[in-house]
């Protein structure tokens, strides 16, 4: 390898990415990489959001500190995100690079968009954390099996490497779990081939514009105010793993979900009954645990 | 319009009752405290219209005033020293908010060891937290100024707070006479309009101070601020001009130059210095010495053209700083030579601190500092290092 | 009051949906029930905390009502000014509100939230109390509990909770009252009450907080529901001095079989994961005596 290794991680707060790209760094540096660095994304966003973070590898030192734009790896860590945005992850991705991406039970691959000449590898890390129960605070911990692959994809760390990393990154009881998704996931790791027209010619490096209304500093007032709007943040309903479904038979249009919702996702109809809105509803399951008669249930979101 | 004979916290105290502030918020701190309490005997007295709230803190009095400037209501807080480092994290967010706050500065020295008295260094602690910064020499000055600050951060072109700074004991606690003008000319002067960029209004509910990502537009946001800053190089200059207009008085622009056109020496200073350093000009002109004063009203914005265009016509400016960044020196002295660097003809700069901890600063000290800046430019010498004016 | 019959007259949300809020969010359910007790005619003061961060990204907010972010120590203060402001204005009838969490509250804020209480500041204050530092991650603050996992506390911490509510009583104010993110007609109707009554009010809610409290998104409601129904939190008002035990607490209190043990509420959460068996017997007694103390109060002046 030659120069700089970037890579860019997607998913979501709580999955691990950040902690990953940490023991990504380790491991490298394990392996020989005197040039190493682990970057995560700080935003706004919490839990459930789309994150990234992003690391590089080199055999001299890392003198570069600004953000990765084109990175020679992309790893997506939750499946969910490709929905939509099958550009905003393989922005700036090399031509000759590696795409390596979680299936999570689910066919994604006919979703996937890959630059001409890019390797794309996937894997269901999905399964192999609930197989091995890797949550915390009930999200799975998908970037840990997500550098198994990583490792598979590019040949750049060693599991050898990797297990060290973990093994001075965990407490003493997390270390072996851990190690089992890595390793699991490293040989389940498989190279896929996309139809012709899933390749594309690569895709400029650059985020598109967060707020398209402003174009220049003359479009500002002096001072920056904020106005009332729904979905300040975006559609937060990509957020979901799971969404709540009301069974109309079951509902006594008691209204318990309506009061709970901390997101005030859920309007009344006409006729007095419940009803999600599924462009903000985050899927946090305060209602499906407080409907008293059992009438919501949560169903797995199907990107 | 009648003259009375005030001190300078009175003096501001009343400047700010003729200029109608109708918030007042304030924690007691010397050699401030004549200012608030002068106020809050026009309040009760009914003389003036206005909210008192007596804080428990500087910060929180910066705090108050910014809640009441966000629902449109000229406001003013006066303070110095501890109480101004104190306020230091409100300062940004006033100015950052563009809120035309006015407030006074008794400049005093920031300890340990405690001392009360006069020095520059805390306001000048300040000075990159976006507020525009008034020095005055004198107390009608003080007055005349405060009435000029609302003029000038009101302006929708600036929105900016403003520091209007006199030095503690030499200026607030001396007595002289002070001009008080018509109420209606001050009310025509400065008329009070709500500004309308950021207003506590239920009717049209915003938010101000949501995060901004790195590419969002924080970065554009301080740029406008420091516009802002430049344009009011601008604005505090026609304001001066238009104030003499009306009330037949003029205490300088963002400079005020004393006989500095065929000067070989110009002493430089601000505050109640520079109003002293006239007289010791005076003193050499008589004995022949080609010597200038000139006055710094404006640190922030800071006057670079006008400085370098004074500077051009001279051999020597001599700086007097009451403040020490040490390890440096003088503020005034660093960003005089800062803004003369890489322009053609530019006189030989000595740097001088003087007066810390209230140490008095003398005429014979200013007479002796021209002469001594006489001898160096008619011997050819080069200044080294700083001077410590008074040093035992 | 039913949820049913709450709606006829509460229908309208301030706090807009498709915010940054995590799931599960407590603070944003609280909000959303102050927010429809005051009703538009509010303005929000906030110091730093999630708060700042749940409205969304600059230029949209999810707060429909006027709201001003303000650096962490200055909320009550500010708050201060916009009352006077208002005031000199003789605009009457807007109700000013500072929203701040339980560090700007308890630590950092305190200070101001004092001075702001000893001049009787007509304004409402409410403490969203999710007992740490949640918006850099989960430290500790004074509003912590004993034995609590923080990020600063990594074996749980050791002093106890500051009882902000009662040094907020201590002031002397009309109003004092404590809620919880559970209970929204609770805290609609204290907010109700509090908004009629002038001068400084002081309303007390303990949030849930699923990332930091370490429990399932889904579970914010029953949580705050174990920490009232065990007694661990109790929801009371101080009206003039006067100290009344809320329905849900005193409901426990009249009916031991509706009591839980506090055990449920601690196992329930991963951040008092470090308290063993003995701690949760002598966290019980403490309960047990702090119950009975508060039948006691019940109708009884707190202080002097």
């Amino acid at each position: 390898m030659r120069g700089v290794f970037e890579v860019r991680w997607h998913g979501r707060g709580g999955q691990g990415l950040v902690t990953a790209s940490r023991i990504l760094a380790v491991a490298a540096f394990n392996e020989g990489f005197v040039g190493v660095q682990s970057i995560p994304w700080i935003g706004a966003e919490r839990r459930g959001a789309q994150i990234e973070a992003y690391n590089r590898i080199s055999h001299a030192p890392v003198l570069l500190h600004s953000q990765v734009y084109e990175p020679d790896a992309v790893v997506v860590v939750d499946p969910s995100i490709l929905s939509g945005n099958e550009n905003g992850v393989i922005r700036g991705l090399k031509r000759d690079g590696f795409l390596v991406i979680n299936t999570a039970r689910l066919n994604i691959t006919p979703l996937l968009r890959a630059p001409e000449g890019c390797s794309v590898y996937v894997v269901d890390a999905t399964s192999i954390c609930l197989e091995l129960d890797l949550q915390v605070a009930g999200l799975e911990v998908l970037a840990m099996p997500m550098l198994g692959a990583f490792a598979n994809a590019t040949g750049l760390v060693s599991l050898k490497s990797l297990e060290k990393a973990i093994a001075s990154s965990f407490e003493a009881g997390a270390v072996k779990k851990n190690i089992a998704a890595v390793i699991k996931a490293y040989e389940l790791t498989r190279k896929v081939h996309l139809k012709p027209e899933q390749y594309v010619p690569p895709v400029p490096p650059s985020r598109p514009a967060r707020i398209p209304e402003i174009r220049h500093w003359t479009d500002l007032p002096p001072v920056p105010v904020s106005t009332p709007s729904k979905g300040s943040i975006g559609k937060t309903g990509e957020w979901r793993t799971h969404r709540p479904v009301i069974d109309k038979e079951k509902c006594s249009k008691c209204l318990f979900c309506w009061m709970y919702c901390p997101e005030a996702a859920i309007n009344v109809d006409d006729s007095g009954f419940p009803e999600i809105d599924y462009d903000y509803c985050k899927g946090c399951e305060v209602c499906f645990n407080e409907c008293p008669r059992k009438a919501i249930s949560m169903v797995i979101e199907e990107k | 319009m009648e003259t009375l004979i005030l001190t300078g916290n009175h003096a501001v105290a009343y400047a700010v009752k003729i200029a109608r502030a109708s918030f007042i918020s304030c924690y007691p701190i010397t050699p401030q405290t004549g200012i608030v309490e002068k106020l809050s005997e026009f309040i009760l007295n009914g003389e003036l219209k206005a909210v008192f709230v007596p804080v428990e803190s500087e910060h929180s009095a910066m705090a108050a005033c910014i809640g009441a400037s966000l629902t449109g209501v000229r406001t003013f807080t006066a303070t110095c020293s501890h109480g101004l480092a104190y306020m230091h994290e409100m300062l940004h967010w006033a100015s950052a908010t563009r809120l035309p706050i006015v407030m006074a500065v008794v400049n005093r020295t920031i300890g340990p060891p405690w001392n009360i008295w006069a020095e520059h260094g805390d306001s000048i602690s300040q000075r990159d937290t976006g507020w525009i910064q008034l020095y005055t020499s004198n107390h009608q000055e003080a007055f005349d100024t405060i009435i000029q600050a609302y003029r000038i951060a009101e302006d929708p072109d600036v929105f900016l707070p403003i520091m209007v700074c006199f030095e503690g004991f030499v200026i607030s606690h001396t007595a002289q006479p002070v001009t008080i003008p018509n109420q209606e000319d001050v009310d025509a002067f400065i008329p009070h309009e709500p500004w309308r960029h950021i207003i506590v209004d239920v009717d049209n509910p915003i938010t101000h101070g949501n995060l901004q990502m790195p590419e969002d537009w924080f970065y554009e946001f301080r740029y406008l601020m420091h516009r802002a800053m430049e344009a009011a190089k601008e604005k505090i200059i026609r304001c001066s001009i238009e104030f003499e207009k009306i009330f037949g008085r003029n205490h300088g622009h963002l400079i005020e130059e004393y006989k500095c056109d065929d000067a070989d020496v110009i002493l430089l200073s601000m505050g109640s210095i520079a109003d002293q350093a006239k007289v010791a000009v005076d003193v050499l002109r008589e004995e022949g010495y080609k010597a200038g004063a000139l006055k710094l009203r404006a640190f922030r914005p800071f006057p670079e053209e006008e400085l370098r265009r004074v500077a051009k016509r001279t051999k020597c400016i001599t700086v007097i700083d009451r403040n020490l960044s040490p390890g440096k020196g003088g503020a005034l002295g660093s960003e005089l030579k800062a803004a003369l660097y890489g322009f053609k003809e530019m006189p030989m700069v000595m740097e001088c601190i003087a007066g810390l901890g209230g140490r008095d600063v003398t005429l014979e000290e200013e007479i002796s500092l021209l002469k001594q800046s006489f001898r160096m430019i008619e011997e050819g010498e080069e200044p080294s290092g700083i001077k410590w004016l008074g040093l035992k | 009051m039913s949820a049913r019959k709450i709606f006829q007259e509460a229908s309208e949300e301030y706090v807009l949906p498709g915010n940054s809020a995590c799931q599960g969010c407590g603070s944003t359910l609280a909000l959303r029930w102050v927010l429809k007790a005051l009703g538009n005619k509010t303005v929000i003061v906030n110091p730093a905390s999630c708060g700042c961060v749940y409205v969304g990204l600059y230029p949209r907010t999810a707060l429909s009502v006027p709201y001003i972010q303000m650096a962490f120590a200055a909320g009550p203060a500010a708050a201060s000014g916009i009352v006077g402001g208002l005031d000199v204005q003789g605009k009457k009838d807007i109700t000013v509100v500072c929203w701040a969490g339980d560090g700007g509250t308890a630590d950092i804020g305190v200070s101001s939230l004092s001075g702001s209480a000893e001049r009787n500041t007509n304004y409402i204050y409410f403490c969203y109390d999710n007992e740490a530092y949640m918006n850099t991650g989960t430290q500790r603050s004074g509003s912590t509990p004993a034995g609590a996992w923080t990020t600063t506390t990594p074996l749980g911490k050791k002093e106890s909770k500051k009882d902000m509510a009662f040094i907020m009583a201590a002031h002397r104010i009309p109003y004092v009252a404590t809620s919880c993110s559970s209970y929204p007609i609770d805290l609609y109707e204290k907010t109700k009450k509090a908004k009629l009554i002038g001068g400084m009010r002081y309303i007390h809610i303990l949030v849930p907080c699923p990332p930091g409290w370490r429990f399932d998104t889904g579970l914010t409601v029953k949580i705050g529901r174990l920490a009232v129904e065990s007694g661990m939190w109790l929801l009371y008002e101080v009206k003039n001095g006067i100290f009344y035990l809320s329905p849900p607490s005193r409901r426990i209190l009249e009916s031991p079989e509706k009591r839980v043990p506090v055990k449920e509420y601690i196992k329930a959460q991963g951040r008092f994961r470090g308290i063993d068996e003995r701690e949760i017997d002598l966290l019980q007694e403490m309960i047990d005596k702090k119950l009975e103390k508060a039948a006691k109060l019940d109708g009884e002046p707190l202080f002097f």
